[in-house]
């Protein structure tokens, strides 16, 4: 009924940039989660998450967000407050707790490499939702592997291997390859989201932008 | 004695990957939260 309603139907893939330090990204992620869920045919629809870095010339070494933002960047320390302070609301009316003054701001790449390897277990989306959350409200550093290791055992996977990929390099080479794509798909900034190889949605937009961009896969593939 | 010579089967060129079709964005004509390479979000 569903295929007479929206037209051909079938299932949608949802191919998603983003960083686990990218505000926007955890916003834009729990919208796109809402609209899946107001979608008459949610259950067709598969996320899969990609990795985007932002600043990836940070290293491991925790810094200061608020001291990198003013120091590297220029911006005035009273500018960083306030766009903190409308980032914090804006997450706040979609049930989020940002907690910006505890973020340990670190290279992400280590946690990018722990994503894949949960993708590689069938458990890429809890992965992805609990690194956002130790970003943004629990404050644990997403650099250090014993902190990776212990989220990973608590989505279910095996702590001892996600030590061992993690200590050994693996996935790097995934990680890498959705760079790369996503050079080539000429994505400049996240969260961005592709449906089914052809439409593109870029920014945390409103769930029923979310909405319209599902119908419109449904309709046509 | 008769000389053997190995002959390698012709290759046909190889084709070149077909250009992906360029991305539709639907553009809700929203301003939506983005944050860059840079670390700048906006």
């Amino acid at each position: 009924m569903g295929g007479e309603v929206f037209g051909r139907g079938g299932a949608i893939t949802v191919d998603v940039w983003s960083d686990v330090m990218c505000p926007f990204c955890y916003m834009g992620d729990t919208l796109l989660a809402q609209a899946v869920e107001r979608f008459p045919h949610g259950d067709a629809v598969t996320v899969r998450y990609h990795s985007f870095q932002l600043m990836p010339e940070l290293s491991k070494e925790p810094v200061d967000l608020v001291d990198l933002l003013v120091e590297k960047r220029g911006f005035p320390r009273d500018q960083v407050a306030g766009m903190h302070a409308n980032v914090t609301e804006r997450a706040a009316a979609l049930g989020l707790d940002y907690r910006l003054d505890r973020a340990v701001t670190v290279n992400s790449r280590d946690a990018h490499r722990l994503s894949h390897f949960a993708a590689a277990g069938g458990r890429q989306n809890e992965m992805v939702h609990r690194l956002f959350r130790a970003y943004f409200t629990d404050g644990l550093n997403i650099a250090d592997h014993a902190s990776l290791a212990d989220m990973a055992a608590e989505v279910g996977l095996d702590r001892d291997g996600a030590m061992e990929a993690l200590k050994s390099g693996a996935f790097d080479d995934a990680v890498e390859a959705d760079l790369r794509q996503a050079r080539e798909l000429g994505i400049s900034g996240v969260p961005f989201f592709v449906l089914n190889d052809k439409y593109a949605v870029s920014g945390a937009q409103s769930v029923d932008a979310f909405l319209k961009a599902l119908n419109t896969a449904w309709k046509t593939d | 004695m008769a000389s053997t010579y190995e002959t390698e089967e012709p290759q046909a060129p190889e084709a070149p990957e077909p250009e992906p079709a360029p991305l539709l964005i639907l553009d809700a004509g929203e301003a939506a939260g983005v944050c860059d390479l840079d670390g700048e979000c906006r």
